[in-house]
C-alpha cells in the first residue's frame, strides 16, 4: 500500500528529472559546453537564489498558507542592507537590520492572517504591493551601490571553484529539508496544512503557525535579496517583484508540492528550481527563441498542478469512497 | 458507587449564544471504569456539552473538575493536559497524513526538535496490535482507510494519549455493522483499562449495550440519568421526547 | 522616444492588454468625427496650464526632465502639472488614463511620452479633438496626432554608442539585453547600433540578442547564458539601466573583466561609479533636462501658430572615462 503511495508521488518527481536529462542532452547536443563543469556551476548558481526562496516558500505552502508578497520582501532586502551599508553601518548589521525589516513584514502579514482574518492571498498580494511602493518612494528609484567588498564577496566568490551562493543555496536546502520532515515543527507544519481546524483540535496554535511561516518566509526572501545586492554590488529596488515571486511559486509547484497544502519535499523544490535554470540554459544554448521559457514554464506548472489533482483524487476520493 | 469521587465532574454549566441559552445549567458525573452515556434529541444541547467538556467552548457558568480538582479549560490543549482526550465526530484527523503520524499529532516522541519517527512508528504499532486493530501499515495515510478504519484510529489516538477521560462524539455514525463491533469492542477495552468513557449517540441498540449510565439531555438541560440496569429504552426514549416529565424540569 | 529608456520594459502581457484597452477606446471615439485640427490662426488657444504625463517617475532621469519642464512652463507665466503612474514598471495604461484626466482637467497643453506609440494615438487624438497642444517626447516612432515629436532619436543614441565602443574594439562581438521585443525606443536603438556598426565597423556584428521581459532579476541568468551560448562575445549591451549590474557581474565572474567590454545607456550615478572603476567602459547619456525645456518651446511655438517639423531632436552624447562631466 505503502509502496503505491510512493510511486505515484515520486512519479511528478520522476518527470522533472527526465525532462532536466532530456534538455542537457539537447543542449550538449547543439553546444558542447553543455555540460562543462563551467556551464553545470552557471546552472547551479542560476538556480541558487530562487531555490532559497522556494525552500521558505515550500514551508509556508505545505502549511496550507501562500506568500505572493516575497517578490517586494526581495527588494527590501537589498535595499534595506543598501542604505544601511551606504549609511556607514558594518555590512554583518546592515544585513541583519535588513533581515530584522522583513521578518516584521512577515509578522504583518501573519498578523493579517491569523487575528484579522485576511486570507493570505489578499493579504500577501497587498503586501507585494505596498512594500514595492515603499521601496521606490525610499529610495526615489535610483538603486543603491557602493558596497564595501567584503560584502560583495558573499555573493561573488567562489569555493573549491564552486559560487558561495550555491553553497547558500544547499545549507538552507538542508536546513528547510530537516525541518520539514523531522521536526516537530515540521510535522506540526504539514498537519496545519494538512487542515487546520484538525490541527487545531489536537493542540496546534494557529497564530504560532502563521507567524512562524510568514516570517520565516519574509526573512528568506529579504536574505535572498541581499544576496542578489551582493552578487551584482546594487541594490535594485526593482528587483525580485512578481517575476521572482512567481517563479519561485512555480518551482515549488513544479516541485510536487500541493497548493491545498500538507504535501511537499524540499528535494521536489530543489528539481523545481533546477528545472528552470535547465530550460533557459538549453534556450540560450540552442539559440531558440527566449520567449519559449514562458510557454515551457506555463504548460511545465498546469501540467504539475494537473498531475497533483488527479493523484489527489485517485489517492483519497476514490478510495476514501 | 455515588460515593466515589467522579473522574470528570460539571456543576450547573451554563452557556448562553446570544439570545439563545444553549445550556441552562448541566451537572453530569462520570466515573472511572465506566460508560456514562449522553443521549437526546437535535438541539438537546449535546454538542455543546461536548464542547465545553473539549475546551472548544468556554462555559458562562458553572465549574469542570477533573479528579476533584477544578479546572478551566482556554482551549483543546488545555483540556488534553488535564487528562480529557476527545474523539470528535469529524474526527479531526489529517488525511494526508499516515496513521502513525495522526496517533501522535501534538505530542510526538520527541528528542529535542526532533520527531523520533521510528519509536512513533513502532509505539503506534504496538498499540494498534494490542487494541486487536487491523490496519496494514502505520504509514498508511488516512485518506486511504475506509470511514470505519478512520474512526478507530480516531478512538486509538484517544487511548493513546492515555486521558483518564475519553469522550465519543457519535462514533460509529458512519459505520457498518462489523466496524461498529469492533468499534464497541475499544469502547469496552477502554473501560476496562479504568478509564471514565463519555458516549454520544444517536444509536439506542449500543448506549444499551454499553452504557452503565445513562444521561439525556433535553432542551439545554438534564431530562434524568439511569443506571442502565434500572432503566428500560421506553423510559430513555420518554424522556428525549418529553414523553416522561424530566427529573428537574420545573418549567 | 526613445531613446529614453524605460528602466523596465512594459511586459509583453501589460502591451497587449494596453492594446486591447485602447482598440476599445478607439471605437468609443468613432462616434465623434476624428477632424483634421486645422489650427486658424486668429483663433490660438492661450495656454496657461501646461500637463507632463511622466512615463517613469520611478527613474531619476525624468525627474531630471520633469524638472527643465517645470522651470521652463513658469519661465512663460504658465502653471505646470507634472502627473505620473506608480509602481516600479512603466505603466502604459495607467499613462493613457492619466492623460484622459489631464483633458478631463482642462488641460491647454499636453507633453507625453507614448513609449509604445500606437497605444497613445486614441487618446492623444482625444486631445487634439478638444484643441490642446500635444507635444509627444518620442522620435521616429509612427504614433500619430501630436504635434512635434521631442527628444532623443533612438536610433542616433544607438549610433553613438556604437561609435563609442567601437574606439574600443572595433570588431567587438556583442550581446544585448533589452526589455521586449515590442519596446519601440529598444527596437530603435538597436537599429541604429547595427547600421552605425554595419557602415564604420564591418567587423562589428551583434551575436545574441535576449529579454529580461520586465524581470531584472533575471538578468545576471540570460547573461550568463548569454556568454555561455556565445563564448565569442567581447561587448555586452545592456539596453535596461536595471541590467548595467548584472552584465558587469556576468563578466566578472568569468574572470572577463577587459576583455569582455560593457557598454550601456544613462549617466546616472551607479553608473558613473562603474565607469570610474573601470567596470563599464561608457554610455550613451540623453538630454534628459533638454527634452523637457525642448516641450515647453515647442507648446509655446504652437501658442504662437508657428509650425512646427515633425521631430525636434536632443543632444545624446556618449560618455567614457576620458570625457566623463565633472558631477
Amino acid at each position: 500500500m505503502k509502496n503505491i503511495v510512493r510511486r505515484i508521488a515520486g512519479a511528478q518527481q520522476l518527470g522533472i528529472i527526465l525532462i532536466i536529462v532530456v534538455l542537457l542532452v539537447v543542449a550538449q547536443a547543439a553546444n558542447p559546453q553543455a555540460l562543462m563543469p563551467s556551464n553545470i556551476v552557471e546552472i547551479l548558481r542560476s538556480s541558487a537564489l530562487y531555490f532559497i526562496g522556494a525552500s521558505a516558500a515550500t514551508l509556508v505552502l505545505v502549511g496550507g498558507g501562500l506568500d505572493l508578497s516575497i517578490g517586494s520582501v526581495f527588494a527590501v532586502g537589498g535595499v534595506a542592507a543598501g542604505i544601511a551599508m551606504n549609511a556607514g553601518v558594518p555590512w554583518p548589521l546592515a544585513i541583519l537590520l535588513a533581515l530584522v525589516v522583513c521578518g516584521m513584514l512577515g509578522l504583518i502579514n501573519a498578523s493579517l492572517i491569523t487575528w484579522v482574518g485576511v486570507p493570505p492571498f489578499i493579504a500577501t498580494l497587498g503586501m507585494l504591493f505596498a512594500a514595492s511602493g515603499i521601496v521606490i518612494v525610499v529610495t526615489g528609484g535610483t538603486p543603491r551601490f557602493g558596497f564595501p567588498a567584503a560584502f560583495t564577496d558573499l555573493g561573488q566568490l567562489n569555493l573549491f571553484g564552486i559560487p558561495l551562493l550555491v553553497f547558500y543555496a544547499v545549507i538552507i536546502g538542508v536546513l528547510a529539508h530537516v525541518v520539514l520532515a523531522h521536526t516537530v515543527f515540521g510535522y506540526n507544519i504539514r498537519a496545519f496544512g494538512g487542515s487546520a481546524p484538525a490541527a487545531r483540535a489536537n493542540g496546534i496554535r494557529a497564530a504560532q503557525m502563521n507567524v512562524s511561516l510568514y516570517v520565516i518566509s519574509a526573512v528568506v526572501a529579504g536574505l535572498c535579496g541581499v544576496l542578489l545586492a551582493a552578487r551584482v554590488a546594487t541594490a535594485d529596488p526593482g528587483a525580485g517583484g512578481t517575476g521572482f515571486a512567481f517563479q519561485v511559486l512555480a518551482a515549488v509547484i513544479i516541485g510536487g508540492t500541493s497548493l491545498f497544502g500538507g504535501v511537499g519535499t524540499i528535494a521536489g523544490t530543489a528539481l523545481g528550481a533546477l528545472l528552470f535554470a535547465v530550460i533557459n540554459n538549453t534556450l540560450a544554448l540552442t539559440n531558440t527563441n527566449p520567449q519559449w521559457q514562458n510557454v515551457a514554464t506555463g504548460v511545465i506548472l498546469v501540467t504539475a498542478v494537473a498531475v497533483d489533482h488527479l493523484r489527489r483524487k485517485r489517492r483519497f476520493a476514490v478510495r476514501s469512497a | 458507587m455515588s460515593t466515589l469521587q467522579p473522574t470528570l465532574e460539571l456543576r450547573g454549566i451554563k452557556k448562553t449564544f446570544g439570545h439563545v441559552s444553549a445550556l441552562k445549567g448541566v451537572d453530569l458525573a462520570a466515573y472511572s471504569g465506566e460508560v456514562l452515556a449522553i443521549v437526546g434529541d437535535n438541539g438537546a444541547g449535546k454538542s455543546s456539552l461536548i464542547r465545553t467538556i473539549s475546551g472548544v467552548y468556554r462555559p458562562d457558568e458553572g465549574a469542570i473538575l477533573v479528579e476533584g480538582e477544578q479546572q478551566a479549560f482556554s482551549n483543546p490543549a488545555a483540556a488534553r493536559a488535564a487528562g480529557i482526550a476527545t474523539v470528535f465526530q469529524d474526527l479531526a484527523l489529517i488525511e494526508v497524513l499516515d496513521v502513525a503520524t495522526n496517533m501522535f499529532i501534538g505530542q510526538y516522541p520527541r528528542r529535542g526538535p526532533f520527531v523520533r519517527r521510528k519509536a512513533m512508528e513502532r509505539e503506534a504499532r504496538a498499540f494498534l496490535d494490542e487494541l486487536g486493530v487491523s490496519v496494514a501499515s502505520v504509514r498508511t495515510e488516512i485518506g486511504m482507510l475506509s470511514g470505519g478504519q478512520r474512526q478507530i484510529v480516531a478512538i486509538a489516538r484517544a487511548m493513546r494519549t492515555g486521558g483518564q477521560v475519553v469522550l465519543l462524539d457519535e462514533p460509529t455514525a458512519a459505520l457498518g455493522v462489523r466496524e461498529t463491533a469492533q468499534a464497541a469492542d475499544m469502547i469496552r477495552t477502554l473501560r476496562e483499562r479504568g478509564n471514565a468513557v463519555i458516549v454520544v449517540s444517536h444509536d439506542m441498540s449500543l448506549v444499551f449495550e454499553l452504557a452503565d449510565s445513562i444521561q439525556v439531555m433535553r432542551l439545554g438541560e438534564v431530562a434524568g440519568v439511569r443506571r442502565r440496569t434500572d432503566t428500560t429504552r421506553d423510559e430513555i426514549i420518554g424522556l428525549i421526547t418529553g414523553a416522561i416529565t424530566g427529573d428537574r424540569l420545573t418549567a | 522616444m526613445s531613446p529614453i529608456t524605460p528602466r523596465r520594459a512594459a511586459l509583453a502581457t501589460l502591451a497587449i492588454a494596453a492594446i486591447t484597452a485602447s482598440l476599445s477606446g478607439c471605437s468609443a471615439l468613432s462616434g465623434g468625427s476624428v477632424a483634421a485640427s486645422s489650427t486658424p490662426t486668429g483663433d490660438l488657444r492661450e495656454v496657461k496650464t501646461i500637463t507632463y504625463v511622466n512615463p517613469a517617475p520611478f527613474y531619476p532621469s525624468f525627474d531630471d526632465v520633469g524638472q527643465c519642464f517645470e522651470e521652463a512652463a513658469k519661465a512663460n507665466g504658465w502653471k505646470p502639472v507634472e502627473v505620473g503612474t506608480a509602481g516600479s514598471a512603466v505603466d502604459n495604461q495607467g499613462a493613457i488614463d492619466l492623460i484622459s484626466q489631464a483633458i478631463a482637467n482642462g488641460t491647454d497643453a499636453l507633453v507625453v511620452f507614448p513609449t509604445i506609440p500606437e497605444l497613445f494615438t486614441p487618446v492623444i487624438q482625444q486631445a487634439r479633438d478638444a484643441g490642446i497642444y500635444v507635444v509627444a517626447q518620442n522620435a521616429g516612432a509612427p504614433s500619430i496626432g501630436q504635434q512635434t515629436q521631442v527628444g532623443t532619436d533612438s536610433k542616433q543614441l544607438g549610433a553613438l554608442i556604437a561609435e563609442g565602443l567601437g574606439a574600443t574594439d572595433p570588431a567587438a562581438k556583442v550581446g544585448i539585453l533589452s526589455g521586449s521585443a515590442s519596446t519601440t525606443p529598444h527596437v530603435d536603438e538597436i537599429t541604429g547600433f547595427t547600421d552605425y556598426a554595419a557602415e564604420h565597423f564591418p567587423d562589428m556584428t551583434v551575436v545574441a540578442s535576449d529579454y529580461t521581459n520586465g524581470d531584472p532579476t533575471k538578468a545576471p541568468e540570460l547573461f550568463s547564458n548569454m556568454l555561455t551560448a556565445h563564448p565569442e562575445i567581447t561587448a555586452l549591451f545592456p539596453i535596461e539601466g536595471t541590467s548595467v549590474a548584472a552584465a558587469i557581474t556576468a563578466v566578472k565572474e568569468r574572470g572577463a573583466t577587459g576583455t569582455i567590454n560593457v557598454v550601456a545607456n544613462d549617466l546616472t550615478a551607479d553608473h558613473r561609479a562603474v565607469i570610474e572603476d573601470g567596470s563599464l567602459l561608457g554610455v550613451g547619456e540623453q538630454g534628459w533636462c533638454e527634452s523637457g525645456t525642448k516641450s515647453v518651446e515647442a507648446v509655446k511655438k504652437l501658442s504662437e501658430g508657428e509650425t512646427l517639423p515633425d521631430f525636434i531632436p536632443t543632444t545624446s552624447t556618449f560618455y567614457d572615462i576620458s570625457n566623463l562631466p565633472a558631477k
